[in-house]
């Protein structure tokens, strides 16, 4: 029961860290800096391209210098704060560094070292792997919470509209995105709720149960709202495809940047084009 | 003044089955402004849907303007773009009406629906941003505004289009007073050229500044209709659907047991000791 | 079971992308077509709602935690196509936003969770689903366990191909390290017992459904399907069953499960060969014996060590890497 109950508060305590974490984002993203004055199409375009060499890159070298280049970005758009290094830098990484650690031992190959104490052997194939690994996982995450971080939600979408993302799917992410809100808001109530409530030790005798009636009220939640939700676009002239309004304008600035950022990912490949 | 909706017989049933409007006979003649006032699950809100055209009846007509409103008339494009157009629908949860990114977004969407080009859109937005004074939240997303700041999103979104015709779902549910004021002003200063307004409500207070004829409901049925004034008198209707509360009330020393309306301007007791004897000093429950 | 950047290679992803993308374009076409608008503020929603449910984890035997997808709820309240989208659409959410899964991944996450896991429930569903409330609840939560685990199944595959397709000449593996005899029972073990969220999720609201708005789970039997894929159902509900004790071969002794050879494969009618199976057959069979599989209890002692040390790697992998990357050109 007691698990129960601190499950419970670790959910709500992502909830509310997911809630922060925007409300954080759009104070990064309001800050003045290199990305956010960036046009938001040549900043996910770059960074799609860099994430895309860093996947082909065979070399740790290239990977870790994206790594640094990430961080230079960063520092030039005032976001290179505790909260960007941390999840960037610490959570990630050490959580792949986890899965990654058995392929130290697991992988064959020549011995490099013995780990004192169980005498496991490390090989340089594991190690090598592994650093591939959490470098791979470092680098993409950080050029992801770049753009995250500096671009506002709806900017963003209307870039990827602009990249070729079809209308509908757009305007789907934005109402998506939109609502997630509201069902984080109303299952945060359901369990403060049950909670005052508490008659007994537990509101909810187990996980299952707490899950299986948060799911059932989110689910009946979503319903009503998205019946209600359509009536409302009907109601003003929605007819089935939604139309949307795009204004961005490519500056001179942006169009280096995205020189660069296409120049740095086919330096990333090069070498692997060229062998 | 002609009739810009005419009601005939109209029935309709969620799902079939469960009915929820039956009205007999009803015209809303343009320009005029209407309450409808009836307890939760009267139908209110349902005959407004009906009134929009995001339901059809079942049974009976529903015309606007001389045309019967069906299903297969909104196919057309071109009849389902100027009704649209005409008729605007607030809806009473903001957290439904305001589906969009943002403040911007919001306002943009009816007339972007509507086929404008972009330069109108944008131009009508800045206008009634302007007008709203909504200027500052301009880049907001929906859930960081206040229940104030959403209600007058919500408005400014459906009055962009500048309708002939505005149907408001309790439009001052869940507003602390001052809100209430100031929506009801926006709403006075856009109505006044001649606009057609058609209000549900089961919130008294306001019945004298936004309707001059009411309409009241109970079980789908439209019972009563009055002017404000009337109906507010008329205490054994309230009554009866709902619309009123019997409570105890305490002067000093003495408990009444007494009914209760209120007045918009002031608060007033209907003090009819002759129906139930003052109580003297029990204890609060 | 959200795959990061990092682990699959660029074949791999790519390949992935493209087995994703004609689901995406026919789930686009299909929700134009059903109802025309309507479908979308639902859709939203229930990604919304997946995004949700993924955060509520509860605590499962073994002292970890589990959730949720959501997505065979989806497929079954929303009927299998516009759940591909709904699901797909959280993912996307999730990776941009949790780096929950990554970019290059999308498509593979998307294909396991959004595609697999959507129509393994709805077939599952549609073939055990019985007329009475309880009949339905159990049969969407036996649909979600079953698509659950079958989606595990796939990431493990797609991990576990990582070492064979992609190792530079000196073998080491350049994505995911572990190959399909460590990949697969640990997706598969995993979700075993992480299956039972989404049968509880998918169960209640069901459930949930049954009782307020049973009008709306009509739209489960989709006419959108084509017929013979009815008939395959009976099919499907035994590959289901076989998914699900296959797991039990690593208890066999001295059986090395998950040798399946391509002919094998067809004839379990998945559907699919993996590639890399059919062309590295033979390589494999070798690499296979060099090492040994550790068993659980060995690998409980590696995450435990990990814990204890993992501050000290960290701090070394720098410096070690480097020379170890120098000594591997010199060989």
């Amino acid at each position: 029961m007691n698990q129960t109950r601190i499950y419970l508060e670790q959910t709500l305590s992502r909830f509310t860290g997911f809630l922060q974490e925007n409300v954080f984002a759009e104070e990064a993203a309001g800050r003045s800096g290199w990305l956010q004055e960036m046009d938001p199409r040549a900043k996910l375009a770059g960074f799609l391209l860099i994430i895309s060499a860093c996947s082909f890159s065979h070399s740790i070298i290239t990977i870790v210098s994206l790594l640094i280049f990430s961080f230079i970005l960063a520092a030039g758009s005032n976001v290179a704060s505790l909260s960007f290094l941390k999840r960037v830098w610490i959570f990630m990484p050490l959580y792949t560094s986890l899965i990654a650690i058995p392929a130290l031992f697991l992988t064959p190959g020549e011995p490099a070292g013995v780990l004192p104490v169980l005498n496991w052997t490390i090989t340089e194939q594991g190690l090598s792997s592994a650093s591939f690994l959490v470098m791979r996982v470092a680098t993409s995450v950080s050029f992801m919470m770049l753009i995250v971080l500096t671009t506002r939600w709806p900017v963003l979408l209307k870039a990827f509209r602009s990249l070729g993302m079809p209308h509908l799917l757009v305007f789907l992410l934005a109402m998506t995105y939109r609502y997630i809100y509201v069902l984080l808001q109303t299952s945060n109530s359901l369990y403060l709720a049950r909670k005052s409530r508490r008659v007994g030790p537990e509101a909810w005798r187990n996980s299952r149960e707490w899950l299986g009636a948060i799911s059932g009220s989110l689910l009946g939640k979503s319903y009503s709202l998205s019946s209600e939700i359509y009536l409302a676009m009907v109601s003003r002239g929605f007819r089935g495809e939604p139309q949307l309004l795009s204004e961005f304008r490519m500056k001179r600035r942006d169009w280096l940047w995205m020189l660069l950022f296409v120049f740095t990912s086919l330096a990333a490949i090069f070498p692997r084009i060229h062998k | 003044m002609s009739a810009l909706y005419r009601l005939k017989n109209v029935r309709y049933a969620y799902l079939d089955r469960f009915p929820a409007v039956h009205v007999s006979e009803m015209e809303i003649p343009a320009s005029s402004r209407i309450a409808l006032i009836g307890a939760n699950g009267s139908g209110k809100s349902t005959l407004l849907k009906l009134l929009d055209a995001l339901y059809f009846p079942q049974e009976g007509s529903l015309e606007f303007d001389g045309i019967t409103l069906t299903e297969e008339r909104f196919r057309k494009e071109e009849f389902h773009y100027t009704f649209r157009r005409r008729v605007g629908f607030l809806f009473q949860d903001p957290e439904v009406q305001l589906f969009s990114p943002t403040v911007w977004d919001e306002i943009c969407f009816g007339p972007l629906q509507l086929g404008w080009t972009k330069d109108k859109v944008r131009q009508e937005a800045e206008r009634i941003l302007h007008q709203f004074g909504l200027e500052s939240l301009r880049d907001r997303p929906p859930y960081r505004l206040s229940i104030g700041e959403k209600k007058k999103v919500a408005l400014a979104s459906v009055l962009v289009i500048d309708p002939e015709v505005l149907l408001l779902d309790e439009p001052t549910a869940a507003l602390d007073p001052r809100t209430q004021s100031v929506l009801l002003e926006l709403l006075h200063h856009w109505g006044e050229n001649s606009k057609t307004i058609v209000t549900s409500t089961h919130d008294l207070s306001i019945l004298k500044e936004i309707c001059d004829e009411v309409y009241v409901m109970q079980d789908g049925r439209l019972i009563h209709s009055d002017t404000p004034e009337n109906i507010l008198q008329n205490q054994s209707l309230l009554e009866s659907s709902n619309l009123v509360h019997v409570h105890t009330h305490r002067h000093e020393q003495v408990v009444h047991l007494h009914p209760h309306t209120h007045d918009f301007h002031g608060h007033s007791h209907e003090d009819e000791n002759s129906e139930s004897p003052a109580i003297t000093d029990s204890p609060d429950p | 079971m959200h795959i990061p950047d990092g682990y699959l290679s660029p074949a791999s992803a790519g390949t992935l992308y493209a087995l994703a993308a004609p689901f995406w374009y026919l789930a686009s076409r299909k929700t134009q077509q059903l109802l025309s608008g309507k479908l979308i503020p639902s859709m939203a929603l229930l990604s919304a709602f997946c995004f949700v449910i993924q955060m509520l984890n509860i605590p499962l035997p073994g002292g970890t935690t589990g959730h949720a997808i959501g997505a065979s709820l989806a497929a079954i309240v929303l009927s299998p196509w516009p759940a591909v989208l709904a699901v797909s659409m959280a993912l996307v959410i999730q990776a941009l936003f949790f780096g929950d899964g990554g970019i290059t991944t999308i498509g593979a996450n998307c294909f396991n969770m959004a595609i697999i896991q959507v129509f393994t429930t709805f077939f599952v569903y549609t073939a055990i689903s019985a007329r009475s409330l309880r009949g339905k609840v159990f049969a969407a939560a036996v649909a979600g366990y079953l698509a659950s685990n079958t989606a595990a199944l796939a990431a493990g595959f797609e991990l576990g191909l990582q070492p064979l397709m992609a190792s530079d000449t000196s073998g080491t593996p350049l994505y995911s390290p572990y190959p399909l005899s460590v990949a697969i029972p640990a997706m598969v073990g995993g979700h075993l017992i992480a299956g039972f969220a989404e049968a509880v999720v998918t169960g209640a609201g069901i459930g949930f459904l049954q009782r307020s708005a049973p009008e709306l789970l009509s739209g489960s039997s989709s006419p959108l399907l084509p017929v013979f894929w009815a008939r395959l159902r009976l099919i499907w509900i035994v590959v289901a069953g076989l998914i699900i004790l296959t797991p039990l071969g690593l208890l066999a002794p001295g059986t090395a499960w998950g040798e399946w050879s391509s002919e094998q494969f067809r004839d379990l009618g998945l559907g699919f060969v993996p590639r890399g199976m059919q062309k590295w057959e033979s390589l494999w069979s070798a690499a296979f014996t060099d090492y040994s599989i550790p068993g659980l209890g060995e690998r409980t002692g590696y995450v435990v060590s990990a814990f204890l040390g993992v501050l000290l790697i960290l701090i070394g992998f720098s410096v070690l890497t480097l020379l170890g990357k120098r000594s591997a050109k010199q060989s």
